[in-house]
């Protein structure tokens, strides 16, 4: 089935969950923030919600740091 | 043969810059954060964004929320990521290890705003965190022609204002 990733279209197997993607796409899952179709996954449910044909994703790594 | 390229630096207007230090000043004592966007290194919007971190005062973390919408502004306008900015309420402006160890956008300049002086110390970094290379670039104040200052300004996002 055809994803889009950030705007570039993708194919991924059926039922691909979003941490498999991201192991894909090898990104660490605990640096990223991750949109499906225009709402937030919460990162405990990475492993657990399951792309579909035609979903949009957007994943971006965090932006962060400080003084110390 | 030609030498090494020499790292972009940032060129920003007054204007903008001064957005940017306003924003870090009225975060202050926490740190404060945004994104710079635009072309070619040449800033074109300022973003103020929330930062989210738990321990404000020593990290900042911009809201994921905003980030995506900054993002998709971004693509939508055809514009890049130029740079991203936060401030040091009380330390001097260069990169500590945790800006180094978060430093995922080598595309872009990170700006640090220093508030431990009398005035506001700007400085401007591209940042390889695989290299752990810290490499300071310049921050190019522009002047405003009328073109350019009609197409620039700034965007304060509220929290969870959209």
């Amino acid at each position: 089935m055809d994803i889009s990733v950030n705007g570039s279209q993708r194919a991924v197997a059926a039922g691909q969950t979003v941490a498999g993607l991201l192991a894909e796409l090898e990104m660490n899952p605990d640096v990223v923030n991750v949109q499906l179709n225009g709402e937030i996954v919460p990162r405990s449910r990475f492993g657990e919600v399951s792309l579909k044909d035609g979903d949009q994703v957007e994943i971006l790594m965090f932006m962060g740091g400080g003084a110390r | 043969m030609t030498g090494p390229q020499r790292p972009e630096g940032l060129r920003i207007s007054q204007t903008l810059l001064d957005t940017v230090i306003e924003h870090c000043r009225r975060g202050y004592p926490d740190e404060a954060c945004g994104i710079v966007t635009g072309f070619s290194g040449k800033a074109r919007r300022v973003y103020c964004l929330t930062n989210v971190a738990p321990d404000k005062s020593r990290r900042y973390l911009i809201d994921a929320r905003e980030q995506f919408r900054v993002f998709r502004e971004m693509r939508e306008a055809g514009e890049e990521l130029v740079a991203i900015f936060h401030s040091h309420p009380a330390t001097a402006a260069y990169p500590s290890q945790t800006d180094v160890d978060l430093a995922f956008y080598p595309q872009a300049a990170y700006v640090i705003v220093s508030l431990a002086g009398s005035r506001p110390d700007v400085r401007a970094y591209r940042i390889d965190r695989e290299r752990r290379s810290v490499v300071p670039v310049a921050v190019i104040v522009e002047s405003e022609s009328p073109d350019v200052r009609k197409d620039e300004h700034s965007r304060r996002t509220e929290p969870g204002g959209y």
